[in-house]
């Protein structure tokens, strides 16, 4: 199956860190939608991305997979977050949008340096026009990283990228995730949107939690929904173990 | 679902286009249809009077970041106006307040 190709199977085990990802799809028979990935990169760190490119269909599907390969080969060449991003946007401008036929995507691509015992956990996030991205801390608080002005990536051909660092310590979990979370239905209107705010009290009621715990208490969260999910929606989530003995592989979770 | 309706007059200032309805990825084709048989002259802008759209997704979006290419091309400018709330919300979101001069009102360019 082509969508095979559009996220990887599972993630690699990263030494220091836990993950875990789901992916929900909302129609099996259309391809695209939103894509993730995680990758080291030169110096012990590692490089994630999550998106959602726009349109559905085989159009959305091979927008997604110029999408990944570009930040891939973008991210060993430098894998600052903002240089990426900037990269993919002039990639996409100039395939799509300045040939008359717009095409873009939000996504939020970072860099973490595993501190293990020598050091603090460090992700650096650059985003483009994608959903603030949620930690959830040890001491039971839950915060976005808020990434104000950054812009769909690939419509403008100087783009600005918006930039966030925080310090993950021991327990601490950061969640990224597509809008399909954010905009699921919880109401007979077309507005009645489930919304940043629920999702950080949410987070709230899960902190502190690791990787694995968060990503099952949102799908469970996203089955809530029921029909009112109507939209692809990624998840990744990347932690510091609260004890360094319990780290485990990653897990993934199919759909 | 409702049909989207498209209805073109013609200003001192360039054409509005009354944009109505829902604008979906089986709707919005048509505003990209419409936007490209438009003939824009330099220093013209194009109004999207967007006061009667109901719903805008993904695909609408682009149509509307399709139409601005479209303007662009042929030197002239691109207004939305009339942009609801939700609408306004999203494309706040995603950064697109800061590509599309935005205007409350619905009356012509000047």
């Amino acid at each position: 199956m082509l969508q095979r190709s559009l996220v990887p199977d599972s993630l690699p085990a990263v030494p220091g860190l836990e993950t875990a990802v789901h992916y929900h799809t909302a129609a099996p028979e259309q391809l695209g939608g939103d894509f993730y990935d995680l990758f080291p990169v030169a110096g012990d760190r590692w490089a994630f991305f999550l998106g959602d490119v726009c349109g559905k269909g085989p159009e959305a599907a091979s927008l997604t997979s110029l999408t990944r390969y570009t930040l891939r080969a973008a991210a060993h060449h430098d894998p600052e977050p903002a240089a990426a991003l900037a990269t993919l946007n002039a990639v996409l401008h100039e395939r799509y949008t300045a040939g008359g036929d717009p095409r873009y995507c939000t996504c939020v691509f970072g860099i973490v340096e595993p501190g293990g015992e020598h050091g603090p956990t460090i992700v650096r996030l650059a985003s483009g026009g994608h959903p603030s991205a949620l930690v959830l801390r040890s001491d039971g608080r839950a915060e976005f990283l808020p990434t104000p002005g950054g812009l769909l990536v690939g419509v403008l051909p100087d783009a600005p990228i918006s930039t966030v660092e925080t310090v993950l310590a021991a327990g601490d979990t950061i969640v990224l995730y597509t809008d399909g979370l954010t905009e699921a239905r919880t109401g007979p209107g077309r507005d009645d949107l489930y919304g940043e705010d629920a999702l950080r009290v949410f987070g709230t009621g899960l902190a502190p939690a690791a990787p694995g715990e968060v990503i099952t208490a949102l799908t469970g969260l996203l089955d809530s929904f029921g029909d009112g999910l109507n939209d692809d929606t990624a998840l990744l989530a990347l932690g510091v173990p609260a004890d360094s003995s319990l780290i485990r592989p990653a897990t993934s979770l199919p759909s | 679902m409702k049909t989207l309706t498209i209805s073109h007059r013609d200003t001192a200032t360039g054409p509005v286009l009354h944009v109505a309805g829902e604008m979906d990825y089986d709707q919005a084709p048509e505003l990209r249809r419409q936007v490209d048989r438009l003939s824009l002259t330099p220093g013209q802008c194009l109004v999207l009077d967007l006061s009667g759209l109901e719903f805008c997704d993904s695909t609408g979006i682009t149509a509307l970041l399709a139409a601005r290419q479209h303007a662009l091309a042929a030197g002239a400018g691109i207004v939305l106006a009339g942009v609801p709330a939700n609408l306004l919300r999203v494309l706040t979101l995603v950064g697109l307040d800061q590509v599309f001069t935005l205007r409350p009102d619905t009356s012509p360019a000047s």
